[in-house]
């Protein structure tokens, strides 16, 4: 434990600009938001013919980052690799934060948030892949919070004996007056949070497992039915969380000014590696899924929307190429010849690939109206695929509470990257 | 249908039915009634495992194929087995992820 803990203490005019931008932007989707739930969840979902758009795609992003960043952070406390316990607080801060954005995006697209959470207790359905989902999703909260808890306590505890007043107050508050730096003290927080750790990642990859269950049982939408968006997900909550941690720890070191040396940039190099391989085998399945697809004259439809139709062009360009073909190569090539600003470009460009993938793969499937009183040959395309102003409005408010939560965690959290 | 009035009442359909030709009620129950009434008309019962068993019972004097309607298919594999197929392919997956996460963690030692 040789790294120091500094709170963050730019007081630059950049940052105010950056933390009234993103509260100002939270305003404006607050109020889209209480006007969906004044008003009508309608002005948010722009068709009645598509019930799961943007707020649901949001969802899955978010949720998918978080187990990403499990899966990652727990290759250093439950796997045991040294090299990765390097990360392991920014990676489990971030899970948390990712987590709980993500379930406020989907919580809030019910239209009666208090509903989804009484019913989910008063009345269980074990049949159901969205009451396991929801019951599982709350449990890896829970102990992802927990092991965050295990491995800042003896951070939190140093802010706390180090300064006075009010500050010290709060810091003592959150470590439960719990104030001791000894080595022995912080072996067993250590040891705690492996427990979590191993709790987190099994409630983690099992709710994960749910959340795509929840499409593959669905039997009437042929995009989305069957085996393969179960597993699909895990591997590509893998890259996903890789993406998020690059371009958190590199974005950090260059808004702070410092530089990334040692341990930590022969990690990141390593991780781009990784990372790299991983999109590769996205882009395997991607092929399997699609290919297969072309095949079944239902998922046909669906395909080819993405293939040729008015999906082609955030298929082409964003889902393969900004996503995951270009990615591919910079990081390789970057990897090769040390270039962090690579590394970063490439994250940061399969985070808003696979963002738009989630969209995409959400309205194909649900493009087809599952029957028509016309009959088989009248089945029409409903007329836009694109979210509402609205829509737009809050899931940027959600995506900005996310980098406020992350900014301040970054100026109030011991997050650096730390070694023992 | 007719959500709002299900703790109180039957469905409007059913309550407005002159000759009581509509029933609703819980499946368990509306099957037993149903297997009565059809074996009283010595009829036929449609929806009992048409689909591996519909919501919605319907009692026919004969079989359906004798009055023009289509022969539904009866599956086999139940929607319960199916989910679990499904969630098992995922678990082997997460098995996987699991596995490989390991061997990764196994390049620690050589260093």
């Amino acid at each position: 434990m040789n790294s120091t803990i500094q709170p963050g203490n730019t007081k630059s005019p950049a940052y105010y600009i950056w933390i009234s931008s993103l509260i100002a932007v939270m305003a404006l989707g607050g109020y889209a938001m209480l006007l969906s739930l004044i008003i009508s969840l309608e002005i948010l979902e722009f068709s009645i013919r598509i019930p799961w758009a943007m707020m649901v795609s949001n969802y899955v992003f978010f949720v998918v980052s978080s187990t990403g960043l499990c899966i990652v952070s727990s290759l250093g406390h439950v796997f045991g690799m040294k090299r990765y316990e390097l990360i392991s607080r920014r990676c489990v801060f971030l899970s948390l934060i990712t987590i709980i954005f993500g379930m406020s995006s989907i919580v809030l697209h019910l239209g009666h948030p208090e509903r989804a959470i009484i019913y989910n207790v008063i009345t269980p359905n074990l049949r159901s892949a969205m009451w396991w989902m929801g019951t599982l999703y709350t449990l890896y909260i829970v102990f992802i919070a927990g092991e965050y808890w295990f491995l800042s306590r003896s951070g939190l505890s140093k802010i706390a004996n180090n300064s006075t007043g009010l500050k010290q107050k709060i810091y003592s508050l959150i470590v439960f007056k719990n104030n001791d730096e000894s080595p022995e003290s912080v072996k067993n927080d250590h040891k705690w949070a492996r427990i979590l750790g191993t709790l987190a990642l099994l409630a983690g990859l099992s709710a994960h497992n749910t959340l795509g269950a929840l499409f593959g049982h669905a039997e009437a939408r042929a995009f989305w039915y069957g085996p393969y968006y179960p597993v699909y997900f895990l591997f590509s909550a893998a890259f996903c969380g890789y993406a998020w941690l690059i371009a958190a720890i590199i974005v950090t070191y260059k808004i702070k000014g410092e530089e990334i040396a040692g341990k930590l940039k022969k990690l990141i190099f390593e991780m781009a590696k990784i990372f790299a391989l991983l999109l590769s085998l996205g882009l395997l399945f991607t092929s399997y899924k699609l290919g297969l697809g072309l095949l079944d004259p239902i998922k046909a439809k669906s395909v080819m929307l993405l293939l040729t139709g008015p999906f082609s062009l955030p298929f082409w360009l964003f889902e393969f190429a900004i996503g995951s073909f270009l990615p591919i190569i910079i990081l390789l090539y970057s990897a090769k010849k040390e270039n962090i600003s690579g590394v970063l470009i490439a994250s940061v460009m399969v985070l808003v690939g696979v963002f738009i993938m989630r969209y995409d793969f959400l309205i194909v499937a649900q493009v087809y109206p599952m029957f028509s009183p016309m009959g088989k040959d009248a089945l029409v395309l409903v007329p836009s695929f694109i979210p509402t102003l609205m829509e737009i409005l809050v899931i940027a408010a959600i995506i900005a509470a996310f980098f406020l939560a992350y900014t301040l965690g970054v100026k109030y959290l011991p997050l650096e990257e730390e070694s023992h | 249908m007719c959500f709002d009035r299900i703790p109180h009442a039957k469905p409007a359909c059913v309550a407005a039915c002159p000759v009581g030709a509509l029933d609703f009620g819980l499946k368990d129950d509306m099957l037993k009634k149903a297997k009565n009434r059809a074996d009283a008309v010595g009829g036929y019962l449609l929806g009992e495992h048409e689909a591996g068993g519909t919501d919605f019972l319907t009692i026919l004097r004969t079989k359906p194929e004798e009055i023009g309607l289509v022969v539904a298919p009866k599956k086999v594999v139940s929607s319960n087995f199916d989910k679990l197929r499904i969630t098992s392919y995922g678990f082997a997956g997460a098995a996987v992820l699991t596995g490989l996460m390991y061997i990764y963690s196994r390049t620690e030692e050589r260093d």
